[in-house]
């Protein structure tokens, strides 16, 4: 836990996390400062079970999973084939740095998540629950600093928070006391941003994972209950619908879904599906920057960590650290 | 055409109905049938439930009964109704209507004003108070205030459903997290978790740098 390096999570070590699956782009995509140095000086890599600074393997070694192309550190940035662990988007959300960081999102997740799986059901909770936690780990692979390990459903569980704001923002008139709920939601997330600036935490898998929730909130939940009320439809997640303004099940009758909605009805169904297709747009644009553009943002890494000492400098490759 | 679940005596005014339902007249608030003609024929005179004086064959119940109608009542009754009794229909023409614009004062010239009826319907002004809309929704009033700090307002929350993805994934985060402890290396019995814990805490908190 302190060896190579302290974890303040009280958890394994990073070359641990990075071997069993964490976001770690060296092992995802190549890397200027890494396939493109030069063999006189090569980017080192510390082995899973390094305790000290000075156990060095190849890249291969330290991701594992059947191991990745080592750089062959000929100056070449585009080295052919280029290491591809893609589920290093997805693992991750099962992985976690530490006690302090799976206590709290244990907390979280046992708590307000599940409350939101019983008013949702599964499978709209399972598709935000996943989809916000890829998005958070992939915005970190196109703007966390190359070198950080991530790891966490801090993306995901942030992405059940969005809807408790949009559930909150959906049915206001109907709250005691609404002012106060939104602080406590705005409250949540100050928290966790700020932390996120510490180092070792990745604030883009907040902010990513929130942002996601939001886009996809609109399109999976309900509309809001004042849109409900006037277009007087059923009230349940449930299969069996009730209200008189609900017209038949779609797989039942596809073509009678959509027979004689209101005006109403069929504008809130074009926001959903332009916020869907949104969606895949961003997913599609960042995908294709992490694996073909790799367009970097300097400034972006000061998102997830404060200038104080060298925090933001954690995770930066520069030769000859051995990392 | 009437179900004949029920017998009329012909004609004349009857002291006594047989009790009766006919679902054709279950609902009389859907209904909106004319005011029967009252005149000086009826005035002062008691009546009798239903068929007597309407316009309508023998056998067939009259438009203006209802099953709301306590026929227990016969004509000579009218000074002793009981006060919580139900509007006797053919006073008011149907069941819960006073007729086509008719008012209570109305179409009652003829009574006396002392049957308690009077006064209920003074201050009731809506007869169907026996009539459940179960579809009206409740006025917004009451609405604010349902949903406490911390709850869900989305219709549907508070269900019972068994939350199975976060329980399953949360096994599954624990499990994972044991297994990153255990690769981690620790010298001790990794099944325990009370050294592993300790373990945890030594290996980091000797470690702290510190910081001025």
């Amino acid at each position: 836990m302190i060896k190579p390096q302290f974890n303040p999570m009280i958890g394994p070590s990073t070359q641990v996390l990075i071997n069993m699956g964490a976001r770690y782009a060296p092992c995802m995509h190549n890397i200027k400062a890494i396939q493109g140095a030069t063999a006189d000086r090569p980017i080192l890599f510390l082995c899973p079970n390094a305790t000290t600074n000075t156990a060095i393997c190849p890249l291969s070694t330290l991701c594992g999973f059947g191991g990745v192309p080592d750089p062959i550190f000929d100056g070449n940035a585009d080295q052919t084939p280029a290491p591809d662990q893609w589920f290093r988007f997805i693992i991750p959300i099962f992985m976690h740095a530490g006690i302090i960081h799976i206590g709290f999102n244990l907390l979280l997740q046992l708590t307000v998540a599940k409350e939101m799986e019983q008013a949702i059901g599964s499978i709209r909770f399972f598709l935000v629950y996943m989809s916000a936690g890829i998005f958070g780990f992939v915005m970190g692979g196109n703007w966390a600093a190359p070198g950080i390990a991530s790891t966490g459903a801090s993306g995901s569980l942030f992405g059940i928070i969005a809807l408790t704001l949009l559930d909150l923002l959906y049915s206001w008139s109907e709250r005691r006391s609404p002012v106060k709920d939104l602080m406590f939601i705005i409250l949540d997330m100050v928290i966790a941003f700020v932390l996120g600036l510490l180092p070792g935490l990745d604030n883009y898998s907040h902010i990513g994972g929130f942002l996601m929730g939001l886009a996809l909130g609109i399109c999976v939940l309900h509309s809001p209950n004042s849109l409900r009320r006037r277009l007087d439809e059923g009230s349940a997640y449930s299969a069996v619908h009730g209200g008189q303004g609900l017209g038949p099940p779609f797989f039942k009758d596809p073509i009678g879904f959509f027979k004689g909605r209101k005006p109403l009805w069929w504008a809130w169904w074009i926001i959903r599906v332009a916020v869907l297709i949104g969606i895949i747009v961003v997913f599609v644009v960042l995908l294709k920057n992490f694996y073909a553009d790799r367009s970097t943002c300097e400034w972006c890494k000061y998102l997830s960590c404060l200038p104080i000492k060298d925090w933001c400098d954690l995770g930066v490759i520069k030769d000859p650290n051995a990392h | 055409m009437a179900s004949g679940a029920y017998s009329y005596g012909g004609g004349g005014n009857h002291a006594q109905q047989q009790p009766y339902y006919d679902p054709e007249f279950a609902h009389p608030s859907s209904q909106s049938t004319p005011a029967p003609p009252y005149g000086a024929s009826q005035g002062g005179h008691e009546y009798s439930h239903g068929s007597a004086q309407k316009h309508n064959q023998p056998g067939r119940p009259s438009p203006f009964d209802s099953v709301f109608d306590d026929n227990a009542y016969p004509s000579g009754s009218r000074h002793n109704t009981p006060g919580g009794g139900t509007p006797q229909p053919g006073y008011y023409g149907d069941t819960g209507y006073y007729g086509q614009g008719a008012s209570p004062a109305a179409s009652r010239p003829n009574l006396n004003d002392d049957i308690p009826l009077q006064d209920r319907t003074a201050k009731d002004g809506d007869m169907n108070d026996h009539v459940y809309d179960a579809n009206a929704p409740k006025p917004g009033g009451k609405r604010r205030g349902n949903i406490r700090v911390g709850e869900l307002g989305m219709i549907g929350a508070g269900t019972k459903r068994i939350p199975f993805v976060v329980y399953l994934f949360s096994v599954i985060q624990a499990a994972v997290f044991i297994a990153e402890i255990v690769k981690n290396g620790t010298p001790s019995n990794p099944l325990c978790a009370a050294s592993l814990v300790a373990d945890l805490l030594s290996r980091n908190l000797h470690g702290l740098p510190h910081h001025d």
